[in-house]
């Protein structure tokens, strides 16, 4: 890339890199898109209760309307219940990159000191860290969350009744336990790739500095490890988020994740394939949740790739 | 030596993995009684939860399993009760082993060649139609696949059956949709590990030596440009389980993944646990031959 100009940062060279790419900045547009549509909407639905009017419906307002199909009422068609489908098409997806978004934060906060400590510490530490992520690399991680899920489910009840939490923070709770579980099970590669950086900085001739100055080692992670480190863990926490809602979306589907009322993409894909017969097809009640989650994962994925490219560090020079 | 002691290594990992599991399901309240009609009298839920064990302490529980599983036996299922979980998973785990291996050829026999195809021509129109349908197809995951080629080949067309096992005509829509991801992905990675290799030194040296581009392509680049493929080929195996679990809910396929699921809701705690411990060898055995494929195709692999 020898249009780059020399006198920036490695990280505003790899902006540039990254917005040279067309498909990643296309990416970051349909993703500003959904996240823009799907936060803004709660602010202009009407009540759950009042009549079905306009084209913007609440998402669990009832109607006489079942199956029907996309009209300019419901401009995605009704589902079961009458209710509108695009509404819980968008609510949906927030619910999706609510969890996505959060459980990447959790596997971020759990890899990147993992892997950051594995590094930085060395030898046998790092041995026992590393060997530990290898082992756990060969476990049925997904099977966990399950377990966990249902572990979760059998407490609840329990807790509500002795008094101990509220019943209304049921559906929170098991919400939270969702992002919990599945960053949880995503932080593997992030510690991975995080120890390989950390363990090349640390014998950089600026960290050796610090240390020669005596500054403790928890201030050289947080002062110049860390943030050297950034772009890194940006790339694979962008790259965490559409595989931690792929996961979401399995689970959700099977019945095991996201309950009703609240719907995610999962489970409106599978209320929608439950509709598949021979006599009528509902195209609607899968088109749209399954169109809704391939841009979702395609925007998110272009950018993920798109960032990753840019600070490749094999492709400065 | 490497390959027996890590089979070794297996039996610790897997004790904890199965008293982790054990003593998490056994300590949640409730169980798999609950949804049943409640017992006629105290004494007949006694004389139940004394024929399962569960009114002994928690260790003697486990002990109890633990040496029934060493013999092959997993307990019954709480669900099932007619049924012992070992029969259950006898019976379900030959259809998910055969729709998990037919997809995992699928997805090596279209991803590698595709991969091939984009990285011999990289940059061409080739590289960018099948790079184009790779990415589409791993943004496009195993809920959305199935459903939509049932409601086309299944429902319009009736080219295949819409559900269930029997013929080979069966498997086809099962196979496909549990496979296409994980082709999309190795393809990219295909791409990727062979653009590497071809830039590495050892290439150079044999086109230096004036061997043919393509015997160098074919015999020398193919072996370690594969290699990402390869390592990728552990975390599949678990990802492709994932996606069984959908497959098979979908197709109303009687695997295990469906018992895995059900068992779950149900809380059939010896049927989960058995099922945790059964996924957990098949993905153990499955890296470690996975190891083993790398060591035979890169030379510079030793183990130690």
């Amino acid at each position: 890339m020898s249009d780059v100009p020399t006198n920036l940062s490695p990280n505003q060279r790899a902006l540039r890199r990254f917005l040279k790419n067309r498909l990643a900045v296309l990416g970051l547009l349909m993703t500003a898109c959904v996240v823009g549509a799907v936060f803004l909407w709660p602010l202009v639905v009407p009540d759950a209760h009042s009549e079905m009017q306009g084209w913007v419906h609440h998402p669990d307002a009832h109607s006489d309307e079942q199956f029907a199909a996309p009209t300019g009422g419901n401009l995605m068609g009704t589902d079961i219940h009458g209710r509108d489908l695009l509404s819980r098409v968008l609510s949906g997806t927030r619910i999706s990159l609510i969890v996505g978004a959060i459980g990447a934060l959790v596997s971020l906060v759990i890899g990147v000191s993992w892997g950051a400590i594995a590094g930085f510490k060395g030898g046998r530490t790092d041995a026992v860290m590393m060997r530990t992520v290898d082992v756990l690399y060969t476990l049925p991680s997904i099977i966990f969350v399950i377990v966990f899920m249902t572990t979760l489910d059998g407490f609840l009840p329990r807790f509500v009744k002795s008094g101990t939490i509220n019943a209304e923070w049921v559906p929170f709770l098991k919400f939270a336990a969702l992002f919990v579980g599945l960053g949880g099970i995503s932080w593997l590669t992030m510690a991975r790739i995080v120890r390989g950086h950390v363990l090349s900085l640390r014998s950089r001739p600026f960290i050796e500095a610090s240390r020669a100055l005596g500054i403790s080692n928890l201030r050289i992670l947080k002062r110049h490890i860390l943030p050297n480190s950034l772009g890194l863990i940006i790339v694979y926490l962008t790259l965490t988020i559409p595989a931690i809602i792929l996961y979401e979306s399995f689970l959700s589907y099977l019945g095991l994740g996201i309950q009703p009322p609240q719907a995610s993409l999962g489970t409106l894909i599978a209320d929608g394939a439950m509709q598949i017969n021979s006599i009528r097809i509902y195209w609607w009640l899968l088109t749209f949740p399954a169109g809704m989650l391939v841009t979702t994962l395609l925007a998110l994925n272009f950018v993920g790739d798109g960032l990753r490219d840019a600070f490749d560090p094999k492709a400065e020079g | 030596m490497y390959f027996v002691r890590r089979i070794l290594f297996m039996i610790p990992l897997l004790l904890v993995v199965s008293m982790l599991t054990f003593v998490l399901l056994r300590i949640t309240p409730g169980g798999p009684f609950d949804k049943e009609r409640a017992p006629a009298s105290p004494e007949i839920e006694r004389n139940i939860k004394a024929k399962y064990h569960l009114d002994k302490p928690i260790h003697v529980q486990y002990w109890i399993w633990l040496s029934g599983v060493v013999k092959g036996d997993f307990g019954p299922s709480l669900k099932y009760r007619s049924h012992s979980v070992t029969d259950i998973i006898a019976g379900g785990l030959p259809i998910t082993l055969l729709i998990g291996s037919m997809a995992f050829a699928f997805a090596m026999g279209v991803g590698i060649p595709a991969g091939f195809i984009t990285s011999v021509g990289k940059g061409a129109w080739q590289d960018h139609l099948v790079g184009t349908l790779s990415i589409l197809a791993i943004c496009i995951p195993a809920l959305v696949v199935g459903p939509i080629l049932v409601t086309i080949f299944a429902v319009r067309w009736q080219l295949f059956p819409v559900a269930l096992v029997g013929t080979p005509m069966h498997l086809v829509l099962p196979v496909i949709t549990l496979g296409l991801y994980f082709a999309g992905r190795i393809s990219r990675l295909m791409r990727e590990g062979m653009l590497d290799t071809l830039k590495s030194e050892f290439i150079r040296t044999a086109r230096a030596k004036g061997v043919s581009e393509s015997a160098i392509i074919t015999r020398h680049a193919f072996r370690i440009g594969v290699l990402p493929v390869l390592s990728y080929s552990g975390p599949m195996i678990a990802d492709l389980m994932v996606g069984s679990f959908v497959v098979e809910t979908l197709f109303r396929i009687p695997g295990i993944g469906v018992f895995l699921v059900n068992s779950s809701l149900n809380r059939d705690y010896t049927m989960l646990i058995g099922l945790v411990l059964l996924y957990a060898v098949v993905l153990l055995l499955a890296n470690i031959i996975v190891d083993l494929t790398h060591g035979i195709l890169d030379p510079r692999v030793k183990f130690e």
